[in-house]
């Protein structure tokens, strides 16, 4: 890590002395094993993205800062939010930290991570954190794991998708949160102009299991091999589209990355994608030797 | 789709040879009063839904009230029968302008009719049929010749002396539905010979060899 101490401030760094002798001896948790009423605790993990904003206190309506983002230490990805007074240039994206003191809370059925002006702070070098798997390059996920794995987490999976859920086609998305409206009303936001955008919901199967994939628009205009503007989306009959969707992804075999969200139904956010190679020659002269090795006499 | 079904666990699409399919014989079902029905393969496949990759050899427009179509579907072990009906419009629209012979790759639910006499025919009901040109029905035979042959030594290793047991191949990293299956399938067909599904793999990598032999041009070696 660079930039040293000296961007987070006097303050912090009277924390971070405190936070050194405070942390001998805390017992470290994995993100992945962090479930709401184990705070407070004590972790190390990276800061994949970090995020502050402006938001609206649903009880009074009065303006706050909320500082959130997301946390990775090689076993999950937990969401953070910081309300109470955040220190917005501390937790900057790429950076790694002992973080002392943490809150642990549900948040629409995940764990979450709540830091306060009590949670302290340590800086660790880069390698003192692990990395997601895939970032090490591993082997797809059999989706057969999944069921067993953390509340949330990077992944890769490969698998043929056999099918589009109902929830695919044209919504329209809060312009504030980004959530999709039901009948131009946003949850938090109440009634908005909503933006059109393409949702792309498929079940991706590798033969050992399934998990929900949800495709952005971007993604989703690099497999049909076309942009598909807004007035596509607004004018175009929805059988022109489910049609094209049809052709492209049922049936096809893809390699997916994201974020996983566990539960009753596993969804695999994507964030990136590419098609399984059309001529795998290294999986056949596996298979081969595989089948020499312990089927054929 | 309604809530009730949304709850029930997802279906996996079981990667088979038509050879599999069709030497299947004995029918289990889940638990509870509406528990899915399967048929269990003799090499483990516990199918309720199936992956399947083929040729299209003919089509035939079946009698009665709803338009039904039935397609014969060729794969290097065997054929079976792949019905297309309303049900799933698509599959219907397909195999009634299908020209054969066409690859294609088939998503379905497996069915096994009983007659009189007792003897079975089994189907494949098509949620999903899509044409595919022949290097993609590589990918599609590869990936289900890769599932046929980890049951294969799934099936060798259980029928061996003093075999493992459920426990045994869960510590060895086999997935549970697997592993469930091989062990059912040693119980549904004891004395099985293993011999005609172990060539029947052989056949299909053999023509996999071949046929990625012939395609190597500047872009092979994946």
């Amino acid at each position: 890590m660079s930039g040293g101490q000296e961007v987070y401030g006097e303050a912090l760094g009277a924390a971070l002395s405190r936070a050194r002798t405070a942390s001998e001896g805390q017992h470290l948790a994995r993100l992945g094993d962090l479930r709401s009423g184990t705070s407070p605790v004590t972790f190390r993990a990276r800061v994949v993205e970090s995020e502050w904003r402006e938001v609206s206190r649903r009880k009074d309506g009065v303006k706050v800062v909320l500082f959130s983002g997301l946390l990775s230490d090689g076993s999950a990805q937990v969401r953070f939010t910081w309300w109470d007074d955040p220190k917005r240039d501390l937790l900057l994206a790429g950076s790694t930290f002992r973080f002392i003191g943490a809150e642990v809370r549900d948040w629409q059925g995940r764990p979450e991570v709540r830091l306060t002006r009590n949670t302290r702070f340590e800086p660790l070098k880069a390698e003192e954190v692990p990395m997601p798997a895939r970032e090490r390059g591993d082997r797809a996920m059999p989706l057969w794991q999944v069921k067993g794995g953390p509340p949330a987490f990077p992944a890769r999976v490969s698998g043929v998708i056999t099918s589009l859920l109902s929830s695919t086609g044209v919504v329209h998305r809060c312009p504030e949160c980004s959530r999709v409206l039901q009948a131009n009303v946003c949850g938090t936001h109440g009634t908005v102009e909503g933006k059109i955008d393409l949702r792309l919901r498929a079940v991706l199967d590798d033969g050992t299991g399934t998990v929900t994939v949800s495709i952005r628009r971007p993604d989703v205009e690099r497999i049909v091999g076309h942009p598909i503007s807004d007035a596509d989306l607004g004018t175009q009959p929805s059988t022109v589209l489910s049609e094209t969707l049809h052709s492209h992804l049922v049936g096809h075999y893809f390699r997916l990355e994201g974020r996983l969200l566990n539960g009753e139904f596993p969804t695999l956010l994507v964030e990136s994608y590419e098609p399984v190679p059309a001529l795998p020659a290294k999986r056949l002269a596996e298979l081969r030797r595989h089948l020499a090795r312990e089927v054929l006499p | 789709m309604t809530p009730s079904r949304e709850f029930r666990e997802r279906e996996v699409a079981w990667r088979v040879f038509a050879h599999e399919l069709n030497a299947s014989r004995v029918e289990v079902r889940g638990a509870g009063d509406r528990g899915r029905s399967y048929l269990l393969s003799p090499l483990g496949a516990t199918m309720n839904r199936v992956l399947l990759s083929g040729r299209i050899v003919g089509v035939d427009r079946m009698a009665g009230e709803n338009p039904l179509l039935r397609a014969r579907v060729e794969d290097p072990t065997g054929s079976c029968t792949v019905t297309g009906s309303s049900f799933h419009p698509r599959t219907l629209a397909y195999l009634s302008q299908v020209v054969p012979p066409q690859e294609v790759l088939v998503i379905g639910k497996t069915h096994c009719f009983v007659s009189e006499r007792g003897v079975s025919y089994i189907s494949v009901r098509a949620e999903a049929i899509v044409p595919v040109d022949p290097v993609r029905s590589v990918e599609h035979l590869l990936d289900i010749a890769e599932a046929t042959t980890e049951r294969l030594v799934l099936g060798r290793t259980l029928r061996r002396p003093d075999p493992p047991g459920r426990e045994e191949l869960l510590n060895r990293g086999i997935p549970p539905m697997l592993a469930e299956g091989a062990l059912e399938a040693v119980a549904g067909y004891p004395g099985l010979d293993l011999e005609p599904y172990t060539r029947a793999v052989e056949t299909v990598v053999s023509r996999l060899e071949s046929m990625a032999v012939s395609s190597k041009g500047p872009s092979a070696g994946a």
